[in-house]
Formats: structure tokens, sequence, C-alpha cells
């Protein structure tokens, strides 16, 4: 898999430090992070990542919403959500919302790089 | 199932939860659970308590109050590995406990969802002045104390938490 430009959208501190972590272990490069649903749709346009990982429970305005207004105005964003709900509703409203891929807190990494691979292959075109 | 049946179910999931989080995340083993759930009159909040709101069928707040060495020994083992100077980590015992609280209820409530129902929960909040909250006649509180080598949490389930702010202040 080639190395990914990713924007980590997450309001935990510890959580970005983690993610950072495994993502760069792998191989990709975090070009940026930001702690709200209202920043990750505006900072998106100037980043223009190949993927996004997504916190549902954040301030202002929550991951879902977020991701629904990315996928508006791009169409082939990639969101994989990185969050504690485990719910079949808020995984289904994620999954309507745009979002191609679910990892459940906390994080680990056998668990991340699987999503992240089959969230690739499911993005390729055909 | 009644509301009060299903509510005390959700403290005993909550708390199972919050043994295999101490384990998985911070090698910290539970040796005595102790539960409440009739005439707990008073809340005694210890050295930091992390605080979330539930919305939605189940309405209510929970709140996790740690002494201070468990507060401290799950932060320094939960942040390892992270790069962190000693002077740093313990800037971060505030989030440690913000994450546990928002991973726990998150994974547990998944148990406790109606068909077409999400149940939300709020950004976690920690305080950290201690006080003592006595129970007022349309306020329940169920509680859990969990026991480890290195402290005590104690877990309150607070309801209905309208009556309630985020400091745990009657509104």
């Amino acid at each position: 898999m080639n190395a990914l430009k990713v924007m980590v959208v997450e309001d935990s501190i510890i959580t970005i430090k983690k993610l950072t972590l495994m993502l760069e272990g792998m191989g990709h490069r975090v070009i940026h992070t930001c702690n709200s649903g209202v920043q990750a749709c505006s900072d998106y346009i100037q980043m223009k990542p190949d993927l996004i990982t997504m916190d549902i429970t954040m301030p202002d305005m929550n991951g879902i919403e977020a991701t629904r207004n990315i996928v508006k105005n791009d169409q082939d964003a990639k969101i994989l959500m990185v969050t504690s709900h485990g719910q079949e509703q808020m995984v289904m409203d994620a999954i309507d919302a745009g979002a191609l891929g679910y990892v459940l807190k906390p994080i680990k990494e056998d668990k991340l790089k699987r999503a992240i691979e089959k969230l690739c292959l499911s993005s390729e075109p055909e | 199932m009644g509301p009060n049946s299903e509510i005390k179910q959700l403290v005993q999931s909550v708390s199972d939860r919050v043994v295999q989080f101490l384990k998985d995340e911070a090698g910290i083993q539970v040796s005595d659970t102790e539960f409440h759930f009739h005439d707990v009159k008073r809340l005694s909040l210890d050295a930091l308590t992390s605080i979330i709101s539930v919305e939605g069928h189940l309405s209510v707040l929970f709140a996790f109050s740690y002494s201070a060495s468990l507060a401290e020994t799950l932060n320094r083992e939960y942040t390892q590995g992270l790069g962190l100077t000693d002077e740093e980590i313990t800037d971060y015992v505030e989030e440690t406990l913000a994450d546990m609280i928002n991973i726990v209820l998150g994974n547990v409530l998944t148990n406790f969802q109606l068909v077409g129902e999400a149940i939300h929960l709020s950004p976690p909040v920690v305080i950290s002045d201690a006080k003592n909250i006595c129970r007022n006649k349309q306020a329940k509180f169920m509680t859990s104390k969990l026991t480890t080598p290195v402290g005590v949490v104690q877990l309150y389930c607070i309801g209905p938490k309208e009556l309630f702010d985020q400091k745990l202040d009657y509104v």
C-alpha cells in the first residue's frame, strides 16, 4: 500500500498522539490534526489528505455531521471513523454520511491497519 | 425491562468494562467491586472526577471519581510509549480520565440501544475540586466502587440528568 497523507480529526490529545505513532509506524504521514468538526470541514479543503480519521463525539459539530459536509463537497473523500461508539445505529449513520470504514476505540494497531487496507481496497476504481 | 432495572444493568456493564479497561490499558487489576443500588444518599467525590452525559432513551449522567494515586498510575501507564517526559505526563491526567470515560461508555452503550436509536454522549469534562453531593427527592444515585492495589474509583450513575449541570451541581 502507498504511504497516505492523513488528517486526524479528534479532540483527545492522547488519541491524536497514539494515532500519529501508529499511522507513522505503518509508513503513512500525518499532515494535519484538528479537534473539531467545524475545523475539519474547512481544513479538509486546504489540506486535501488521502485519508481522514474522524472521531464522533466532539465539541461544536460531531464527526458524523462533519463527514456528511466533507463528502458533500468531495465524493472521493476517504473517511475512517475512529470512535468509542459501537452502536449499530451510529455505525449506520456514519456509513450513511459517507464514511468508508469504522474502527472502535481503544485503538489497536492491527485493527487500524486492517481497516485502512480494507478502505483503500474498497475505494479503488474498478 | 423497566427503566430502573435497565439502569442497574447499565451500571453493572459499565463497572465490568472499567475493570477490563484498567487491566488491558494500564495493567491495573481490580481486587474488589462493591455495588450500591438502593439508598445512596450522598456522592463523595474524590481527587479527580470525569463526567459524561448520556442522551437517548436512557438519560443519565455518569461520573467516575478517582483517588489521586489511581489517577496518577492510570495516567502514567496509559500514556506510556508516547514519548512524554515525567513533567509532561502529569499534564495529561485529565485527558486520560476523559478518554477512559468516553471509551467505556461508548463501548458499553452498544448493548443498550433501541432499534433505530443512537444514544449520544457529551464530550467528557473533568473536575478536580472534591465535594459531597446530597441527594434531593427527585434524584437517583447508583454506585459501584472498584478497589485496586493503587487506589479506588467510584462509578456514579446519576439521574435524571436534567437535574444536574456538568459540575454536578443541581440545576
